[in-house]
């Protein structure tokens, strides 16, 4: 049974520690991610949404327990192999270069199989569901703080074309949080399109509201455990937030989506 | 807009007959005489004085200017992608402070020995070649560390140290050599096209397809690398391999170039920088446009220290470091505006 859902899920965490400075930030982490779920990270500043992330991604190494990507652990992966199946959006970039638009999209087409009409054709489509189509050829460090997240958000989702759905899994790292309003829903709805075709997709999320919104599941870290792990209903309790944040919220109802809604 | 979607071929044909025609003007001219008639009666072998000219003298200089032209100006684009800003040159990791502490090393070791003429020739370039490799080992050693990768930051902090160390052991070597000796160090550091033989011309030309062929293959690579090592390794890039090679392509670039030429500086900086505002930051472009610009640069900058003070010459690297090092100041000013 453990075994069957250790190979079922698109990221499985096995009995994480993680050390940063010789500082204890995650223990005993056991957590899976499926496919056809947009799950949110949420926590405190610290608790180390960022840095697991950073771990499923082979950048930083736990100092016990193992990760697999697909049931394969993740360092077994080639890195090209590994690159078609999962893409990372990190909190800010280093890009400084006179790229244009389309062409910091193109940079996570690397190792795509795709032909190059085709890679054309998504580069297009990923501009225009990002509302950065009309801006294509324009030289990517003059863009706003949002536009370049925006441009970042359909590079790494373009770098996940190559494989079928069911397979991409796809980490962003508060990738709403230089957008306005619109973008933001936008960005959100587009990550819950991929899920839906049978992706795996993990948010890093400040907004709680925002999580309860358009994530299937929530988990909540306080350091360095795991507090909660569910729905919005079961993981936004007074108590939960009250715990992981030190912060007496408010939970009201939503009128229509009786979702919580946290102040 | 600065760079434009044109491809690789009109602008690669351009800069192949740029040089193509600066070497002819490079054959052409010299303190005998200058004059495409002469270059012609050499080609055709009627006149043997001017055949001796040009083939003994003009043919190889041209050859080794084109060859360390474009060593320089690659191990400038590629250190620049190395470490993610424009401003970065070859010399900044210590490179060059290595070989020519390296080569002084030899200079002043030479004299103390008796004269083997097969020594003088070979001792220097190879002592560059050995402090060049060390000092960029030792940089990239101080560096980089298992678990976190290599610090760019810490590389160009070292790189400064190493350079001084390399400076403060030339100006002792400077103090403490007689005289013959220390023209021959000061010579060295101006940097000359002017001792070259076949053989030298060869290993050049050698080291440059060397380093060409394997920066071209990683050109997507490099691309992606500018996003920072994070993403490029989400993005399929084995960073830590790829900074390895690039570290030892650069160091082995240079130190030929030194080995062979002394320090000839700014032509790695100035030559990327301005095709990269020209075309974009693509390296596809910009590698093989870098080999062909500082092939043309090195050669513009040999005809003025030929012509300006003929017969006499001036030191190659006096020229492209007064050509260079305002042309650094205006870019230094650009960023400074960037920034605040």
């Amino acid at each position: 049974m453990q075994r069957d859902t250790l190979t079922n899920a698109a990221i499985s965490l096995d009995q994480i520690e993680l050390t940063m400075a010789g500082k204890t930030i995650v223990e005993a982490c056991q957590l899976q991610f499926h496919a056809g779920q947009h799950c949110a990270l949420l926590g405190p500043n610290g608790a180390g949404k960022s840095s697991l992330i950073r771990l499923i991604g082979g950048e930083l190494q736990a100092k016990s327990g193992s990760v697999a990507i697909h049931g394969r652990a993740q360092q077994d992966w080639s890195l090209p192999e590994l690159s078609r199946h999962m893409a990372i959006l990190p909190q800010r970039s280093q890009l400084n270069f006179h790229f244009s638009v389309s062409e910091v999209v193109g940079l996570g087409l690397l190792h795509s199989t795709l032909s190059l009409k085709q890679q054309r054709q998504l580069i297009r489509e990923r501009l225009q569901v990002v509302d950065m189509w009309q801006l294509r050829e324009r030289s990517y460090p003059q863009l706003s703080g949002g536009e370049q997240q925006r441009v970042h958000y359909a590079r790494v989702t373009a770098q996940l074309a190559s494989v079928p759905e069911s397979k991409r899994i796809l980490l962003l790292d508060e990738a709403t949080s230089s957008l306005d309003l619109s973008h933001r829903q936008m960005l959100m709805e587009d990550a819950n399109r991929i899920a839906s075709e049978g992706g795996c997709v993990v948010s890093v999320v400040h907004d709680l509201n925002l999580a309860a919104r358009y994530c299937q599941r929530l988990v909540l870290l306080a350091p360095p455990k795991v507090i909660a792990d569910g729905n919005a209903k079961q993981v936004l309790s007074k108590e939960n937030i009250a715990k992981a944040f030190d912060y007496p919220a408010t939970i009201i109802e939503h009128s229509d989506s009786q979702q919580p809604i946290v102040l | 807009m600065l760079h434009t979607r044109s491809s690789l071929l009109l602008p690669l044909c351009f800069a192949l007959g740029l040089t193509a025609l600066l070497s002819l003007v490079s054959l052409a001219s010299g303190p005998v005489t200058h004059n495409w008639q002469m270059l012609w009666q050499a080609i055709t072998g009627e006149q043997a004085a001017a055949s001796m000219i040009i083939w003994q003298l003009r043919l190889p200089r041209m050859l080794l200017t084109i060859a360390i032209g474009a060593l320089l100006a690659l191990a400038g684009a590629l250190m620049q992608g190395l470490f993610r800003n424009p401003l970065a040159d070859p010399a900044i990791i210590g490179i060059s402070g290595g070989s020519a502490a390296g080569a002084a090393l030899a200079m002043a070791g030479l004299s103390l020995l008796p004269a083997w003429p097969w020594l003088e020739t070979l001792g220097v370039p190879l002592m560059a070649f050995v402090g060049g490799i060390s000092a960029t080992l030792l940089v990239y050693r101080l560096a980089t560390r298992s678990d976190t990768g290599t610090s760019v930051v810490m590389l160009l902090l070292a790189g400064i140290a190493i350079s001084a160390i390399s400076g403060a052991l030339i100006s002792l070597l400077s103090y403490l050599s007689d005289d013959q000796t220390l023209r021959q160090l000061s010579l060295w550091q101006m940097g000359t096209l002017s001792r070259h033989s076949w053989g030298q011309v060869q290993l050049a030309w050698g080291a440059c397809a060397v380093i060409a062929a394997l920066s071209y293959k990683h050109r997507r690579t490099l691309d992606v690398l500018l996003l920072g090592e994070a993403e490029a390794r989400y993005s399929g890039v084995d960073v830590q391999a790829l900074k390895r090679q690039l570290i030892l392509c650069c160091a082995f670039a240079v130190a030929i170039a030194v080995a062979i030429t002394g320090l000839i500086g700014f032509v790695g900086l100035v030559v990327p920088h301005i095709l990269r505002l020209m075309l974009g930051p693509g390296h596809q472009r910009l590698l093989p446009l870098s080999a062909l610009g500082g092939a043309c640069l090195l050669l513009f900058a040999d005809l003025i220290a030929r012509s300006i003070v003929a017969p006499a010459q001036l030191p190659i690297g006096v020229v492209t470091a007064l050509i260079g090092a305002p042309f650094f100041l205006y870019l230094l000013l650009r960023q400074r505006q960037h920034l605040s």
